[in-house]
């Protein structure tokens, strides 16, 4: 399962830090994150960027204690989750949390599904210095092997957050006019590039033939992203936390900023090929840059 | 139907019984392709070779068709970042209805319509319905009047063909409200409605046509952002583009982007059920939160209002939520619902 379904749970402690280092485009770069806390282990826990990763239940009163750790106010946006106005994050309309400051934000997740967090404070630039996560809401049983109550079951279940980071950004500190244009140079798949991308075991699609492999898509980008898993065909069964009114069987996904779509792929004969996603210009379609990771049917 | 005056609509109506013939043939051409929504020249004052015209009467008959009346029009607009940037609108005239200043041209489904134009530009221009042809040139200087055929119940964008795919940058662009002649929305039925437009543009391209230059066309990097020609906080203050609304509203939403960026528009605190694209119903997504909007594209999506609160929607390729890189700007509205 790649490190998802190790910790569900209602209530976290997340903390702000503004002094992360990740690798990205071959340079360590300056990263703002939202910490884990000791007891959410499991996924991604070896990296600051993207943030930490949460997992709660349907139905469940949601507790999320943030603690601001850093030199500058943030909140945190529960993206799609459609929460009330005090606990949208949204300094214009509830307010921020000030440095050394703390918030507990509650909520009820209605929908099992694949949701977003992140920093809604000078939103163009915390977000893409690194403050957004992913949320996935389990079925109200807690099982960890089910989309959603009525939804699929699967057997291996794996989360792509999608991202993009324009280099000449790296260490802006408030949007300007530098942050008008977003030119990416580094494109990735839960912060990695493709050769590190390709050997990432939280990015990997393994699995045996006849098993059924359920991929989860956020797209974190300023841009559209195009998702291939090397040419075979897949289910979109999900999107935004809601399941898709039709199935979509294709072999080639598109997904906007902000949207988070659920693939159910099984694969009936063994393969081993890179599964891709592209970054495309929002004018021209043009590709601007690839990731890729590996797809290994056996 | 509080938040854009829908004056044209009772005209339309009035005028059902005026030449019927014309109608019916308008219509049946409409419906088989044959004749284009914009139809030939009825009353211009200056028309291009080879096009039958009058000249427009100085006054008005007594019993007139429905008409919608617009101007293309040079405009200096300031933004936050303390910018000002010259685009070239169309802008409403006469009792036309706005969105933001947006025109929003209402009528019935199949109904002739005459559009007025007034060019205060320098050069010609060319209003086209998107997904149909155009319609006459007119010149600079002039006022040109001709008969539209409304097009299919839905929401269209009227645009100009001169520009090519710089028109949607410069401001160029109307919104029509096309309603059925049943009165009855195919689709759903709703309490309130409301017009977006989001437009993109690089003050590079606009700099450029603005003193009769070409821009370059194969570099297009947008970074002003409008809804309804207006920015955050532009946007929360203007009753056509705030979502105002109450408890168990249901709201319809005309989503255009007339721009050239592929946005994906994200609603906090509700997701939203995506009707029609481009006018035609589509069958795929469930409730979205985040719900895609190409560009030159129109999305009618239905917003239940299931909880009160002021919660922001906006796209989520975040430059497009500046003025030119300074956030909060561009492409930021608000629904408030009580």
């Amino acid at each position: 399962m790649a490190g998802l379904g190790t910790i569900v749970k209602p209530n976290y402690t997340v903390i702000s830090r503004m002094n992360g280092t990740h690798t990205i485009g071959g340079q360590p770069t300056d990263v703002w994150y939202y910490d884990r806390d000791s007891s959410n282990q499991g996924f991604m826990d070896n990296r600051q960027f993207p943030s930490a990763h949460l997992e709660i239940i349907q139905g469940q009163a949601t507790n999320i204690l943030f603690q601001n750790m850093s030199f500058m106010p943030h909140t945190i946006h529960l993206h799609g989750l459609d929460v009330d106005q005090q606990n949208d994050g949204v300094p214009a309309t509830s307010f921020t949390v000030p440095m050394g400051g703390s918030y507990t934000y509650q909520f009820i997740a209605p929908h099992a599904g694949t949701y977003h967090y992140h920093c809604h404070v000078d939103t163009v630039l915390h977000f893409h210095r690194g403050m957004a996560g992913t949320i996935i809401v389990r079925p109200p049983s807690g099982v960890t092997n089910l989309a959603w109550d009525g939804g699929p079951t699967f057997d291996e279940e794996v989360l792509w957050h999608l991202l993009t980071f324009d280099s000449t950004w790296a260490n802006l500190y408030g949007s300007d006019l530098a942050t008008a244009r977003h030119r990416p140079d580094s494109f990735m798949i839960n912060g990695l590039s493709s050769p590190e991308a390709r050997t990432d075991p939280y990015s990997r699609l393994v699995a045996t033939v006849g098993q059924r492999i359920y991929l989860r898509l956020l797209n974190s980008c300023y841009q559209w992203a195009r998702v291939r898993l090397g040419g075979l065909p897949f289910d979109v069964v999900a999107s935004d936390g809601r399941p898709m009114q039709s199935i979509v069987t294709t072999d080639t996904w598109d997904l906007g900023p902000g949207e988070r779509y659920d693939l159910l792929l099984t694969p009936k004969a063994p393969i081993s090929t890179d599964a891709t996603v592209e970054y495309l210009d929002d004018y021209s379609g043009a590709v601007l840059g690839t990731a890729a990771s590996r797809l290994e049917i056996t | 139907m509080d938040q854009i005056q829908d004056q044209n609509t009772k005209a339309c109506t009035d005028a059902g019984s005026s030449d019927a013939s014309r109608r019916r043939f308008l219509k049946l051409a409409a419906a088989t392709g044959v004749a284009l929504p914009l139809t030939t020249s009825m009353a211009t004052a200056k028309g291009p070779v080879g096009v039958k015209t009058t000249r427009t009467k100085s006054t008005r008959p007594q019993l007139r068709p429905p008409f919608w009346e617009i101007e293309a029009a040079r405009v200096m607009q300031s933004f936050t970042d303390g910018s000002t940037i010259p685009f070239h609108r169309y802008r409403a005239l006469g009792s036309t209805a706005v969105a933001g200043t947006v025109p929003v041209l209402t009528g019935t489904a199949g109904d002739v319509v005459q559009l007025r134009v007034r060019n205060t530009l320098p050069y010609p221009v060319r209003p086209k319905i998107v997904g149909f042809n155009p319609g006459p040139s007119i010149a600079p200087g002039s006022t040109s009047a001709f008969d539209v055929v409304v097009p299919p119940e839905g929401t269209w964008l009227l645009t100009d063909d001169t520009l090519g795919d710089a028109a949607g940058p410069m401001g160029l662009g109307a919104v029509i409200v096309s309603r059925s002649q049943s009165a009855l929305r195919k689709v759903s039925n709703y309490d309130r409605e409301f017009v977006l437009l989001y437009v993109d543009s690089d003050d590079r391209w606009n700099a450029a046509i603005d003193n009769g230059q070409v821009p370059n066309y194969a570099l297009y990097e947008p970074n002003y952002h409008t809804v309804n020609n207006l920015t955050y906080p532009g946007t929360a203050s203007d009753p056509g583009t705030t979502i105002n609304c109450q408890l168990g509203d249901r709201i319809l939403l005309r989503m255009c982007n007339l721009g050239w960026m592929r946005h994906s528009i994200h609603f906090h605190g509700y997701h939203v059920d995506m009707e029609r694209i481009n006018n035609q119903p589509q069958s795929i997504y469930g409730p979205k939160d985040t719900v895609p909007l190409p560009g030159h594209t129109t999305m009618e999506a239905l917003l239940t209002i299931d909880q009160p609160g002021a919660f922001p929607f906006h796209p989520h390729s975040l430059t497009a939520t500046t003025d030119n890189g300074l956030y909060a700007g561009g492409q930021i509205s608000l629904i408030v619902a009580t």
